[in-house]
């Protein structure tokens, strides 16, 4: 749908089912915000380092999806691989990838509001 | 405060990129292992996660101490870098003083001490300019379900 690649966690693709998304390059928008009830948020990012990866593991977001073509170095590959992250590569820009996510019924994730 | 449940200490090398968040994906497991209750231990691992963040980014060397006790959990982030000269205004959601190229990997929004403040039940940050910073701070349990 996204044309993307998937990187890392390949095997995990079948275990997963999304159904919310978030889109940001701000790592600590992604931990203030985002509530993930059942593993099923994807985060499309413009960031490739790791950490979109240790972010994902905190936050039981078990797909990440770097947008703009952006080369993804090898220690996010395999800290994907080894958490159990699918990490997905795709040339779409951040808003199509949202775009077309959205319009095949992928919600936006919801928001929380704080303990 | 006696009666501990568990402890351990984690050393944090300040600029590693590469291995920021393993402490806190520890603390995550450590925490999953005692059957902590899963909303406590999200708010744990992300005001961890961003405290463990802020060593790596401002300073050379630091260390998270983890303390689980039967009601609540207690994290001290203490680290020997720059200090927070006006932590009145580092608690401002988006006053930063990152680097640019800190903030094109997704951190130095500003959002850190914010972030940690919004998931700790209590909260106390010692900064002394020069000479290092300590955060502490306490996320309860509750039903003590520890």
């Amino acid at each position: 749908m996204i044309n993307g690649k998937v990187l890392s966690g390949e095997s995990l693709l079948d275990e997963v089912e999304i159904k919310r998304g978030f889109a940001a390059d701000l790592l600590s928008d992604v931990l203030a915000l985002v509530e993930v009830e059942n593993r099923d948020v994807v985060l499309i990012t413009g960031i490739t380092n790791p950490q979109i990866v240790r972010t994902a593991v905190l936050m039981d977001i078990p797909m990440v999806i770097v947008a703009r073509g952006k080369r993804v170095p090898w220690e996010t590959i395999t800290l994907g691989e080894e958490k159990g992250v699918i990490v997905v590569s795709t040339e779409l820009i951040v808003f199509v990838t949202c775009g077309l996510l959205y319009k095949a019924g992928i919600e936006g994730a919801r928001i929380t509001r704080g303990p | 405060m006696s009666d501990l449940l568990y402890s351990h200490t984690y050393q944090i090398q300040g600029r590693d990129f590469e291995h920021g968040g393993e402490a806190s994906s520890d603390i995550k497991e450590a925490l999953k292992r005692m059957g902590i209750n899963p909303q406590v231990i999200k708010r744990t691992a992300i005001a961890s996660y961003e405290a463990e963040m802020n060593i790596i980014v401002y300073t050379e060397k630091g260390e998270l101490l983890l303390e689980v006790y039967p009601k609540m959990i207690r994290v001290t982030a203490t680290d020997r870098g720059p200090g927070i000269e006006d932590v009145e205004l580092a608690m401002k959601e988006g006053y930063s003083t990152a680097p640019p190229e800190i903030r094109e990997m997704g951190f130095g929004s500003g959002m850190g001490l914010p972030n940690i403040k919004k998931n700790a039940d209590r909260l106390l940050i010692e900064s002394h300019p020069g000479k290092g910073t300590k955060v502490i701070f306490e996320i309860d349990i509750p039903n003590a379900s520890v």
